[in-house]
């Protein structure tokens, strides 16, 4: 009985220790993992930080001015005379555009979004 | 003697039997003890238990409480980011290494210094080695080093070279908004600008100061700033866009300008902000003012006028017209032919009292609660006389910076209410209630000066300033510069006071530009109307497609109607006449 009872304890307290002993070293290694990330993340960071800076430093509207006056010739005034609304375009006959059993195209969109009202 | 044995051993001999009697309640007393001690045990052990028990089953609900939240990796800098409205990173900190030296450590100062001079050539080789000779523990050779030298210093293997990891702070749009953002010393201090205003907040880590600037408009009025500088050989000029619902200021330009990444080659002239530091008597764009308050007082209606057939003698000045009209003009001539006879008259009938405190309710009279440090006061004349209220109606005697003009005129057209001008970001919709807004003027009073600013550009001293489809309105401005106590007719100060659109006013853009010289192409003229008008019809026309607005019709029937006006009234029968 003695000896059952002093089993039964040992295993008790072996398993207890080996629990703890484990979730101690998981935490451990969790810890450590954490640690490298942050690490990671800071670093990370740091760069996105630069890259900000880099990127606004490129975003420069002189420097985006004199690229669209290079690559973009048909954009070059920013002046928006032939600029207009998108509500001022005129409508298309919305039946025209509505053939059954096709797929509407994206011209088409709103005319379908008519005929189904 | 005996006896005394006798009795000692009588004595033990009593004691022997009551010892062996007093065993067992003495075993009795230990166990008692024992089963005591095993209680408090079991006890305290059973407190333990239930309190474990307790705490890992029955007060899970307050374990996040309890547990600490794990370290979280987050990049802090020394001083905050500054951003523009649309988030536009305009100045921030970038982690750098700075060279320094402990001389006792150092072996041979000259190899060192002949090394350091060959990665670094803009260092001076004496000067290293008198730096390295001079005993003290610590000394800088060089800060913020990029990493290309990091690397080649490090290289060197030298011991008693080491670096420090530092902050530089860098403003990636370079000069286009110097002025505002100011700058901060290589220590991180604001010394400057929004850098100074909002150093506190800046230094206290809690993200990025967002201000109410638009660098794409900012940089369209630099552009184009800049070209009319260039253009009339103007000693300086200032910009400025502004909200009228919010007074946010939108773009503060002043020129000559510099690199707030390298502060220490600037001029003063060049760190000078002359748009909200320097103080100007701006001329005509005042009559805006002296109009407005003629109106909302009931001192003139738009079918008054006065006599401006010719010049006015007070004392031993003489008051002129620079488009002498020669004749009676009614309210709205004199305002599109920039009068200063009858802005003069009107300012003499509105009173000095009156002007004085319509001009304090425009915050035209004390310097602007900005925060900035470069915020100019204004001068006025002590004591006011009736000289000055005549002069101060066309705008000479008076001397404010443009952001006092700019947010004064943004009063007289968006309804009547005063907003104080800011470079933090406010939300749209401001009340009458607000702290930083009040009114000045009635809707009505509000009304008629868009339609006289219309008028100016429309058919006055303004046309220059259209912007077709924008509706612009605005006022001309030519004063002549106080040159050594006298005011000379060569040196002028042009400007032009622009809003649109003026149906529905959303900014105020205005151009001031320091001593323009005509050019052929403006037949020599260099006043408000040839110099400055033309920038500000420009500066709409780019910006406008950035901040939403839409060309209209300006001839559709309803804003036509909106900002009808009388120019000529039947005139009142006069002597002249």
């Amino acid at each position: 009985m003695k000896t059952f009872a002093f089993m039964v304890w040992f295993g008790l307290a072996g398993a207890a220790s080996f629990a703890l002993f484990n979730v101690t070293f998981k935490v451990e290694n969790l810890e450590a993992e954490l640690g490298e990330l942050n690490r990671q993340i800071l670093a990370d960071q740091q760069s996105i930080h630069v890259l900000k800076a880099e990127w606004s430093y490129l975003g420069r509207p002189e420097r985006l001015e004199t690229l669209i006056e290079n690559h973009l010739p048909d954009l070059k005034s920013g002046i928006a005379s032939p600029t207009i609304r998108i509500e001022h375009l005129p409508k298309r006959d919305a039946a025209e555009l509505y053939i059954p059993g096709q797929a509407f195209g994206p011209a088409s969109l709103y005319a379908a979004d008519e005929i189904q009202k | 003697m005996n006896t005394q044995k006798s009795h000692r051993i009588a004595k033990e001999r009593r004691r022997t039997p009551r010892t062996a009697a007093r065993s067992i309640p003495a075993i009795e007393t230990g166990r008692t003890r024992i089963l005591m001690t095993l209680g408090v045990a079991v006890f305290a052990f059973a407190a333990v238990c239930i309190r474990l028990i307790d705490l890992a089953i029955f007060q899970a609900a307050e374990e996040p409480a309890i547990a600490r939240v794990a370290y979280k990796a987050e990049l802090s800098t020394e001083r905050a980011d500054i951003v523009d409205r649309n988030g536009v990173l305009l100045a921030t900190n970038l982690a750098t290494a700075s060279l320094y030296a402990k001389p006792h450590e150092v072996m041979d100062a000259e190899e060192v210094a002949g090394q350091l001079t060959a990665v670094l050539p803009d260092l001076s080789a004496p000067e290293i080695v008198e730096k390295l000779r001079s005993g003290r523990r610590f000394v800088w050779i060089r800060r913020n080093l990029t990493p290309r030298q990091q690397w080649q210093v490090n290289r060197l293997g030298q011991p008693g070279l080491d670096f420090q990891h530092e902050e530089a702070r860098v403003y990636p749009q370079a000069s286009l908004a110097a002025h505002i953002l100011g700058f901060a010393d290589i220590d991180n201090n604001g010394l400057a600008g929004i850098e100074r205003a909002f150093d506190k907040t800046l230094r206290s880590g809690r993200g990025p100061v967002r201000i109410s600037l638009d660098m794409r408009v900012q940089h369209i009025m630099h552009d184009e700033l800049g070209r009319a500088v260039s253009e009339f050989a103007a000693t300086g000029a200032a910009g400025v866009v502004l909200d009228v619902r919010s007074g946010e200021v939108l773009s503060l330009v002043s020129l000559p300008d510099f690199d707030p990444n390298h502060p220490a080659e600037a001029t003063a002239d060049q760190r000078f902000n002359r748009a909200t530091l320097g103080v100007y008597e701006v001329g005509s764009t005042f009559k805006i003012f002296t109009t407005a308050i003629a109106l909302e007082t009931g001192v003139v209606d738009f079918t008054d006028g006065y006599d401006a057939s010719r010049p006015l003698r007070v004392s031993r000045f003489t008051i002129r017209d620079y488009h002498p009209e020669s004749r009676w003009l009614s309210v709205p001539e004199i305002f599109m032919y920039s009068s200063n006879i009858g802005a003069a008259k009107m300012a003499l009938d509105i009173g000095g009292e009156a002007q004085r405190a319509y001009l304090g309710h425009l915050g035209l009279l004390k310097s602007l609660s900005l925060g900035l440090l470069e915020a100019g006061v204004p001068m006025i004349p002590r004591p006011w006389r009736s000289i000055n209220t005549m002069t101060i109606g066309f705008g000479h005697g008076i001397a404010v910076s443009a952001l006092h003009l700019a947010a004064a005129a943004a009063a007289t057209i968006n309804g009547g209410l005063y907003n104080a001008p800011t470079f933090s970001v406010r939300s749209y919709g401001v009340a009458e209630t607000s702290s930083f807004s009040r009114r000045v003027f009635s809707e009505e009073t509000s009304l008629r000066m868009r339609k006289l600013l219309r008028l100016v550009v429309e058919k006055g001293t303004g046309r220059k300033a259209a912007a077709p489809g924008y509706l612009v309105g605005g006022k001309t401005g030519t004063a002549e510069k106080l040159v050594a106590g006298s005011y000379s007719g060569d040196a002028l100060l042009s400007s032009f006071v622009g809003a649109f659109p003026m149906n529905k006013p959303r900014y105020i853009v205005l151009v001031l530009l320091d001593d323009p010289k005509g050019t052929a192409k403006t037949h020599g003229f260099a006043g408000g109307g040839w110099t400055a008008a033309p920038v500000v019809s420009r500066v709409i026309q780019r910006m406008a497609p950035f901040v939403g607005i839409a060309p209209i019709d300006e001839d559709a029937p309803a804003i036509r109607r909106l900002l009808a006006i009388d120019v000529a009234p039947k005139r009142p029968r006069l002597a002249s006449y």
